[in-house]
């Protein structure tokens, strides 16, 4: 394999001009834009900000209209103007959960790949482990045992995805380390922590990126999941995936319930992955989707 | 061309044909199937009492007198009659002589005696209710039919107590003892009884199926049901939508009225109305600071917006009830109205609190959204007045264990005190009694005074005497502040329209489904 080795700024330029010119990485890349945007901007955005905690009984289960865009929940408050609110929690978990499972696995995967010794094999048989189990039977037994609360939530998701970027980053630290260039870095004498750091990191960035950014996307999913079945944040935090929960008993009749938090959840769920698909197609030349020229 | 043996093709074909047929075949048999919104995890009567898993103590079990109809009235059962010694520590009853077990062998007064005993020994279910009242060794069979209770002490309500001692073939549970278990684990998954009906099937995951007991003492009407299923089915939607298809035909009575709209517009469910005793109630934990401060707990009753949970979550389907005691059941205290939903006077109130506040926890019932709703709404009002709510819900069964546990109860449980027992100690004794402490009394209160009258109404024969006692016991513990009671229930019971002759009675909500029949 052969590393063209641009300056970084050159790098990120000519990435980010190639993705402006892919029409679905774009999608993406704009309903995460809305996502983090709703985030940002939901005491102004709502329409009733106050009913992230208030309700209003007289008003339960109203269709949407004029005053409520998306109508009302059980309790009477604006689906809406939660549902805002609930960006800022889906966002929390997944940068929280995916970053801490980043940290862990990759340098865990740098580690064992770099050396071939009975310590790697350990980890990677740790990793297995966490591996064998689907993960959201693993992340269900750990939110349940440590109780419902976005923080145990994120422990959990953290604590059973690191073995996914480790698995990844320990094969493609096994394949470069045979690389001339990290050889020879070797050979003039650099540390260990430096070749990782500074020749095999760099190399293999690109993969944890593409990784990165579908699997927020999964954990988006996961961690609705985890909230439909109770096991999330307890009322009256606006989870999307407990509000879900909460609108089955009124279903069909309310259908504006749990439209709303579903459309929202598939909607940013795809734009990761249509993001995550398109840096895939520029930063990993080897898997294209197919039927697109280079 | 590749040879290809048709046996196994036409074994698929077959296996197919039959899976098919399945579905048909069970409504072909006309099976009465009840969606049950809490798991069978056990059929030991003695085990469990509750509500929620009634069914199995109704329809495999007899007791010695029966509960039947609406307001409830005691029929005899198992025994024909019985005698109190004017004293009140001597109840002799005399059985019935014609009664069969599912096995065939009769039941006499040694299997009456083992039962209790059964009870007292393990120390679950209704032995709360028992034990302050018999010891081990008090009951005697003189003779083959004939029972005698020595109680320890005399009791205006042991006679109320009775259908709940459930008799079990004592023979049969003794040759599947291990260990001196007294059948425990034979008994969670078999049945060893005189009931109605006969144990067919059973997984603890999806429910029981159970035929019809021909040989029942009291014999059948011209109609009846053949074959019932209760079967475990958790989501209230499930439940909605398969009884307005037709796939059940009978399920819980107590929907929110958001559910019994949709019931009453399809053309499949009939509703039978019923005016019901089962309070619905914040158990507060009156031992736990802050709540054992009683301007904690009046800060408490004035932040439940009780008007908007009634008129509005419950389309006011239900009425007010302002002490634990169902304002249809004597007792209960006349012209005292409930607390109202004031949050001026519950800050006034909170601000005499000495103790420093802390964050409280409420327990809700996972799979009873109407529980989850009162706490939100309590939730929203606590948090004007600067006490912060946390929910955590879980399954009944999770919950109630807690609940009896006085360390790892809740700070507060919203949930329905059913009727066991047509007696004001069914509500008041058992949940602020002190004799129940550890028992049923889960809101840990204790007040000598309130006791005195409490234990006084339990050994009183003077009916006039019983009502004043408890109206000023539900006085103290409503002026005391020691629970949030909201409302006395209605019983909205969805049935399919096919079926006819439920017989409601408050204990055990229409679950005794001897009477039924398909029209």
């Amino acid at each position: 394999m052969s590393a063209p080795n641009h300056g970084f700024l050159a790098g990120a330029a000519d990435i980010a001009r190639r993705l402006l010119r892919d029409r679905a990485a774009m999608v993406g890349f704009t309903l995460i834009l809305l996502l983090v945007l709703a985030a940002i901007f939901a005491p102004w955005l709502a329409t009733h900000p106050n009913d992230v905690y208030e309700i209003h009984t007289a008003r339960r289960l109203t269709p949407p209209g004029a005053e409520h865009w998306m109508g009302t929940d059980r309790m009477g408050a604006d689906i809406y103007s939660r549902l805002l609110f609930g960006a800022r929690i889906t966002i929390l978990i997944a940068v929280i959960a995916v970053g801490t499972a980043v940290l862990v696995g990759v340098p865990i995967g740098l580690v064992a790949g770099y050396y071939r010794n009975w310590f790697s094999d350990l980890l990677m048989r740790l990793s297995d482990i966490f591996l064998a189990v689907p993960q959201i039977v693993l992340a269900i037994a750990i939110a349940q045992t440590l109780g419902p609360s976005i923080e145990n939530v994120i422990l959990a998701l953290s604590a059973t995805y690191w073995p996914f970027w480790a698995r990844l980053v320990y094969a493609e630290t096994r394949s470069i380390k045979n690389e001339t260039f990290v050889e020879a870095a070797i050979a003039l004498g650099a540390s260990a922590p430096r070749v990782m750091i500074l020749h095999i990191l760099p190399n293999i960035a690109s993969a944890i990126i593409v990784r990165t950014s579908i699997g927020m996307g999964a954990t988006i999913l996961t961690a609705a999941a985890l909230g439909f079945l109770g096991l999330g944040a307890p009322p009256p935090t606006p989870e999307w995936g407990r509000t879900i929960a909460e609108s089955r008993e009124y279903l069909p009749e309310a259908w504006w319930y749990a439209l709303a938090p579903g459309i929202a959840i598939f909607l940013v769920v795809m734009g990761f992955n249509l993001l995550g698909d398109g840096l895939r197609d520029i930063l990993d030349p080897r898997i294209r989707r197919g039927g697109r020229g280079p | 061309m590749i040879p290809i043996s048709r046996r196994p093709l036409l074994g698929l074909a077959a296996a197919a044909a039959a899976t098919a047929a399945m579905p048909r075949e069970a409504h072909a048999a006309d099976r009465f199937v009840y969606a049950n919104n809490s798991n069978f995890d056990t059929l030991d009567p003695h085990v469990v009492f509750d509500t929620a898993r009634v069914a199995v103590r109704l329809n495999f079990y007899d007791g010695l007198y029966r509960w039947v109809d609406n307001p409830p009235k005691l029929i005899p059962w198992l025994a024909e009659s019985h005698e109190t010694s004017a004293d009140g520590l001597d109840w002799v009853f005399k059985l019935r002589r014609d009664v069969k077990f599912h096995d065939g062998s009769p039941m006499t007064a040694e299997d009456v005696v083992y039962s209790i005993e059964r009870i007292l020994a393990l120390n679950l279910g209704a032995a709360p209710l028992f034990r302050p009242l018999l010891e081990a060794g008090a009951t005697t069979a003189p003779d083959a039919h004939t029972v005698r209770f020595r109680l320890k002490e005399p009791s205006a309500i042991f006679g109320s107590l009775v259908p709940d001692i459930t008799v079990v073939n004592s023979k049969l549970v003794k040759r599947n003892e291990r260990d001196g278990d007294w059948g425990r684990a034979w008994l969670a998954r078999n049945v060893a009884g005189t009931g109605s009906f006969r144990l067919r099937r059973y997984d603890p995951a999806v429910g029981f199926i159970a035929q019809r007991f021909p040989d029942h003492f009291a014999g059948w009407g011209p109609k009846y049901l053949d074959e019932i299923e209760f079967r475990t089915v958790l989501e209230t939607n499930t439940r909605v939508l398969g009884m307005i298809r037709g796939d059940y035909h009978g399920t819980d009575g107590y929907m929110t009225p958001d559910q019994i709209d949709r019931f009453r517009a399809s053309d499949t469910v009939q509703i039978l109305e019923q005016e019901s005793m089962r309070v619905f109630h914040f158990c507060i934990h009156n031992a736990r600071a802050p709540m054992n401060d009683i301007h904690f707990r009046k800060a408490l009753v004035h932040a439940f917006d009780y008007d908007g949970f009634i008129n509005d979550v419950l389309k006011g389907s239900v009425v007010r009830n302002p002490t634990i005691i169902p304002n249809n059941m004597w007792g209960a205290p006349q012209g005292l109205e409930g607390y109202k939903f004031d949050l001026d006077l519950a800050k006034a109130e909170l601000a005499k609190v000495q103790a420093p506040l802390r964050p409280i926890t409420i327990g809700t019932l996972a799979g009873f959204s109407e529980t989850e709703q009162a706490a939100s709404v309590f939730q929203a009002n606590l948090r004007k007045i600067g006490i912060e709510a946390r929910i955590e819900s879980a399954p009944w069964p999770t919950v109630s264990s807690r609940m009896r546990n006085k360390d790892q109860q809740y700070d507060m449980v919203p949930y329905w005190k059913s009727t066991y027992y047509a007696d004001p100690n069914n509500w008041l004794g058992e949940l602020y009694g002190s004799r129940y402490l550890g028992g049923g009394n889960v809101s840990y209160y204790s007040n000598p005074e309130v006791d005195q009258r409490i234990e006084r109404a339990l050994v009183s024969t003077d009916q006039e005497e019983r009502q004043r006692l408890n109206e000023e016991a539900a006085r103290m513990v409503f002026d005391d502040a020691a629970g949030v009671w909201i409302y006395n229930t209605k019983w909205f019971g969805p049935y399919s329209k096919r079926i006819a002759g439920i017989r409601f009675c408050p204990v055990g909500s229409g679950q005794d489904m001897r009477w039924a029949h398909f029209a």
